[in-house]
């Protein structure tokens, strides 16, 4: 309850002394990384952003490094960056080592702002400046990227192995062009007896018994069709 | 049940070591696609939490948002069948097999309301023991009581399927995967005392590769997989014979010089003072036993061993073509002349570019195992390389199952015919 007060007490005066400097709060942008409590302040051709530490940072040297260190990553994404922190505390965070990473200091109680250490000025990335205003949709789609390259490998092994294929059946092609040919030139022979009566000489089962198993219909596979396999197969249990 | 509802329903499930292919036979020429793997989250992650934290194991599509870290990859990705084998007490490999099965069967449920269960055609490594087959047989049946969706269920080895899908009914199928290579002979049914098995596939080719990339300098670029295999692929030849190759490209190092970008990424390889080790990636998939190899191995290149799986003896030093010829004589004298006469290449291990600039001084697969054959003194060889391979296996599933009559029963003794699981 306390510690909730301290932190809402923070954000009122942070609140009221950038705006007292002529900025206005920005909203918070999805793309941005999750570090909890920050502010955005939009003013004087810059952005400003504030990363509140709340008296619960204070709690363990684990817990006050992984606030510190989170902050850093915000570095990328304002021209200015302060950490902020309870007024009371203000005696134990030295200002100088968060000065040469870059950092500003500001120590914030409910009345009263205190600016121990200015931030320097700096340009943010200008990839992740951009990566800002990236709306959910995009990043939905930036997810995929990596499901997109797996289809992506899938498809030119596709089209390797499409062109041996196509290698095949071009050598296949000659083959018959040159058979067909051939056949051209043969002088023409008396017709043959028709499919059908020919079955019944033979005794064959009806055609459409023999279509069943031998002639697969058009929409089958190409694997399927003329495939001896199909009819060796089909007599399994009969020998 | 009808001959008409079995054919309508024919499902083929390929289990390769990489990728498993799936789906019913209205899909036409090819099956869907999903990895063999699978991804055991570590509970306390983030995403497991957003994803409701009830899932042991994830597969498909999702598991790339579930990775954590790298060296968690080791211990949390699981591939079943990277060898062709899975231990009968490997639970996990067998939780990732139940997951992609059901995934599968599930994606494909069709919406007619006469639907009553496929007909699943499965395949496995020929070398696989009698044991996976019950293991299959026991995850079908439980996923039919979950769901409904299997009517029987039937197992073929691959290379079967193979042989199938190129409609040739007498053949030799050389498959060879990531961990494993097996020469097998058909005659209308596979000719299973006859089976050889390799303990060497393309994850040798992988280590040859990552000792030449520390050798060339790229110490720290030999350790990462993805990026050797990669390498492995793009520089990798088969040569027509080795010394030849190598003598050739000593004189003319520019001409066989490659210069290869790893896309995205800022890392470029320049194989520029000795680009004849390039010959050596392909001419080890073929044949270990070079001497040129004797220097890998002694600065500490595993040699590839035999072991043993079961009854199966996994050959690590014999060459494809003494593999072939080992095989084929274990089969009738009548029937050798045919075996030869119609070799089939399948699997990953034989895509090996063979660019028409080098004038024949590096050669395909399907060539290199003719010359290998004709020098063992086997005259009338024919050795073609399986077209499509990556669905070749799915293909032949689909025609067994369309085809076997549905009251040829399963048989152990014939390791052929349909469980039926109701």
């Amino acid at each position: 309850m306390v510690k909730a007060q301290v932190r809402q007490g923070m954000l009122s005066a942070i609140k009221r002394h950038f705006a007292a400097l002529g900025y206005s709060e920005a909203s918070q942008s999805n793309s941005l990384p999750k570090v909890g409590d920050a502010l955005f302040f939009e003013g004087k051709n810059e952005v400003v952003c504030v990363k509140i530490l709340g008296p619960e940072a204070f709690l363990d040297r684990n817990t006050f490094m992984r606030a510190v260190l989170d902050a850093g990553i915000l570095l990328d994404y304002c021209n200015r960056l302060f950490l902020a922190v309870p007024l009371l505390l203000l005696p134990s965070v030295d200002a100088d080592t968060l000065r040469a990473h870059g950092m500003g200091l500001i120590g914030a109680g409910e009345e009263e702002l205190v600016v121990a250490q200015d931030a320097p000025r700096r340009e943010p990335k200008p990839s992740l400046a951009q990566g800002i205003n990236l709306d959910d949709e995009t990043l939905r789609l930036l997810e995929k990227v990596p499901i997109l390259e797996a289809r992506v490998r899938e498809l030119e092994a596709t089209v390797a192995e499409l062109r041996i294929a196509l290698s095949q059946l071009r050598g296949q092609f000659e083959g018959l062009s040159t058979k067909v040919d051939r056949l051209a030139s043969l002088p023409t022979v008396q017709e043959q007896p028709s499919h059908s009566s020919r079955a019944e000489a033979t005794g064959a089962s009806s055609p459409a018994a023999a279509a069943s198993v031998q002639e697969p219909p058009q929409e089958l596979p190409s694997f399927l069709q003329d495939n001896p396999w199909v009819e060796i197969l089909s007599k399994r249990g009969e020998e | 049940m009808s001959e008409e509802y079995k054919r309508r329903y024919t499902f083929g499930a390929d289990y390769g070591t990489s990728d498993y292919k799936f789906g019913p036979i209205s899909l036409g020429e090819r099956p869907k696609i999903m990895e063999n793997r699978g991804y055991f989250p570590d509970d306390s992650s983030i995403m497991y939490e957003l994803m409701g934290g009830v899932r042991e194991v994830i597969v498909g599509d999702e598991i790339p948002l579930f990775l954590g870290a790298k060296e968690d990859l080791a211990t949390r990705l699981v591939y079943p069948m990277r060898n062709g084998i899975i231990k009968r007490g490997d639970k996990r490999a067998w939780k990732v097999i139940y997951e992609i099965t059901r995934q599968s069967l599930e994606m494909c449920r069709p919406s007619d309301p006469d639907f009553d269960g496929f007909y699943v055609c499965a395949s496995l490594s020929s070398v696989a023991p009698k044991y996976m087959y019950e293991e299959l047989f026991k995850i079908y049946q439980q996923i039919d009581e979950e769901t409904g969706l299997v009517k029987a269920v039937t197992i073929i080895p691959q290379p079967l399927a193979v042989a199938i899908a190129h409609k040739v009914p007498t053949c030799v199928v050389l498959e060879s995967g990531h961990g494993n290579s097996q020469v097998c002979p058909l005659s209308r049914y596979p000719i299973r005392r006859a089976i050889v098995a390799l303990n060497r596939g393309g994850g040798d080719a992988n280590n040859i590769t990552s000792q030449i990339l520390y050798d060339a300098g790229y110490g720290d670029l030999a350790k990462e997989e993805a990026v050797v295999r990669r390498v492995k692929e793009a520089i990798g030849l088969v040569p027509r014979n080795l010394d030849d190759a190598i003598q050739r490209a000593k004189r003319e190092p520019e001409k066989y010089r490659v210069v290869l970008k790893i896309p995205g990424t800022r890392i470029t390889i320049d194989l520029d003072k000795e680009p004849w080790v390039r010959f050596l990636i392909g001419e080890f998939v073929f044949n270990p036993n070079h001497e040129i190899f004797e220097s890998y191995f002694k600065r500490g290149m595993p040699r590839p061993s035999d072991v043993k799986f079961g009854d199966i003896l996994f050959r690590g030093m014999l060459d494809f073509g003494d593999a072939v010829v080992e095989s084929v004589e274990q089969c009738p004298v009548e029937l050798q002349p045919y075996l030869y006469s119609r070799v089939l290449l399948s699997g990953g291990n034989f895509q090996w570019s063979a660019p028409e600039s080098y004038g024949g001084v590096a050669v395909d697969s399907a060539t290199k195992m003719g010359l290998m054959l004709r020098e063992k003194g086997i005259e009338d060889v024919k050795v073609d390389m399986a077209s499509e391979p990556k669905f070749s296996v799915w293909r032949g599933c689909i025609v067994y199952g369309y085809s076997v009559p549905v009251k040829y029963e399963w048989s152990w003794d014939r390791m052929e015919g349909w469980l039926r699981l109701r």
